[in-house]
């Protein structure tokens, strides 16, 4: 497939956020990108004009009840078959900071026997309450999410994270069980780090939110839906990273060879 | 009791032959969701703060949600059934909530 041919569905619902930066971040790619209202897609239902549908951070529906519950619930008597569909045809699905809630809530994520009606995981209160600030992330996925096989196993991406809502757990009555089987999966994709890649041990700030063994993003055991709490669109350009000023002005930042990646697996599965 | 009767037919074909009546009842429940022990609470911890701040001798705040819901089914059995699906599907996390549950008739 060609670039220009892949067409990006950004979603957009009442309390996203950053969706615009994704947007830029995919044309900057040469990608058609199209940002639409989730009421809209309700009535037309046209997920099968896409190739890729990217799920943005915030805070949909204000997070009433919980983060995502609302948008994921919408979503599953709305176009659930439809959604359903298109993650079985093995299209990528990634989801960011509200859109990994979104997922999860959803039941497509961790999705340990095919999509739950009930969600298997949770994001929960940050262990220090809500959290904004720069984080460093290493990619541990060994070749499952191959949207993601652009970027090298042990590559080391700093992204910002903000949310008060992100601690990756699993319920406590068979969390070994579950962790053992989301390796044995290998539906681990990124895990917060400190600088020199070391493990951060669920020390706070390194680890931002308390996630149970250091996880930021998941992705299914098929590999090709994928959610994470850090915002690579924020990391897009070299002008948005920390340390443009003492490291020198690049073009881009982390976050471009992630959605590099995922452009450039499109373009050749597809 | 406030009865409801519902007509409810299954296709056409069910229309022509048969016509069914349900009666159906409505049920108030309060729905009270609290995070599983052990997880943190910091909005629980920062209440605490606060009311210790006030001069309390406060000991810990968990906070919670609570939800009153009203809703129809066909008898009791029924309604249980409805409000813990509810509950599994939205209103609570499983993997992080707990909840329970006081159910009505109006």
């Amino acid at each position: 497939m060609k670039r220009q041919d892949i067409r990006v569905l950004l979603m957009r619902a009442p309390g996203t956020n950053c969706d615009l930066e994704a947007l830029r971040a995919f044309r900057d790619l040469e990608v058609t990108a199209e940002l639409i209202h989730s009421q809209k897609l309700f009535k037309t239902k046209n997920l099968d004009d896409y190739n890729i549908i990217f799920f943005p951070g915030g805070f949909s529906y204000g997070d009433y009840v919980r983060s995502g519950a609302i948008w994921a619930k919408e979503m599953e008597y709305r176009i659930g078959k439809e959604l359903k569909a298109f993650v079985e045809k093995g299209k990528p699905v990634i989801g960011v900071c509200n859109g990994f809630q979104v997922l999860v809530e959803t039941g497509f994520l961790p999705a340990f026997n095919g999509k739950s009606i009930e969600p298997e995981a949770a994001l929960g209160n940050n262990t220090h309450g809500y959290q904004c600030r720069w984080i460093r992330m290493k990619k541990v996925n060994k070749g499952n999410c191959r949207m993601l096989s652009e970027i090298r196993e042990g590559t080391i991406i700093q992204n910002p994270v903000a949310h008060g809502e992100g601690r990756f757990i699993l319920p406590p009555t068979n969390l070994v069980k579950l962790l053992e089987k989301l390796y044995e999966n290998d539906q681990v994709v990124f895990k917060y780090c400190k600088e020199d890649g070391s493990p951060a041990n669920e020390d706070w700030p390194i680890n931002p939110n308390g996630a149970l063994d250091d996880i930021a993003g998941i992705c299914n055991p098929e590999g090709n839906v994928l959610g994470l709490m850090p915002h690579p669109e924020r990391a897009y350009y070299g002008h948005l990273m920390p340390t443009w000023t003492s490291t020198g002005l690049k073009k881009y930042g982390d976050g471009y060879q992630f959605f590099e990646s995922i452009i450039k697996y499109t373009e050749k599965n597809f | 009791m406030e009865i409801f009767l519902k007509f409810i037919c299954l296709d056409i074909q069910e229309l022509k032959t048969s016509t069914w009546f349900v009666i159906f009842m409505r049920f108030k429940a309060f729905v009270y969701v609290t995070l599983k022990s052990g997880y943190s609470d910091p909005e629980g911890e920062t209440t605490a703060n606060a009311l210790t701040g006030l001069g309390y001798n406060v000991v810990s705040v968990r906070s919670s949600k609570a939800y009153e819901v009203i809703f129809e089914a066909s008898d009791e059995s029924n309604a249980e059934y409805l409000i813990n699906e509810m509950c599994r599907r939205l209103l609570t996390n499983p993997t992080k909530d707990d909840y329970r549950i006081e159910l009505s008739e109006l």
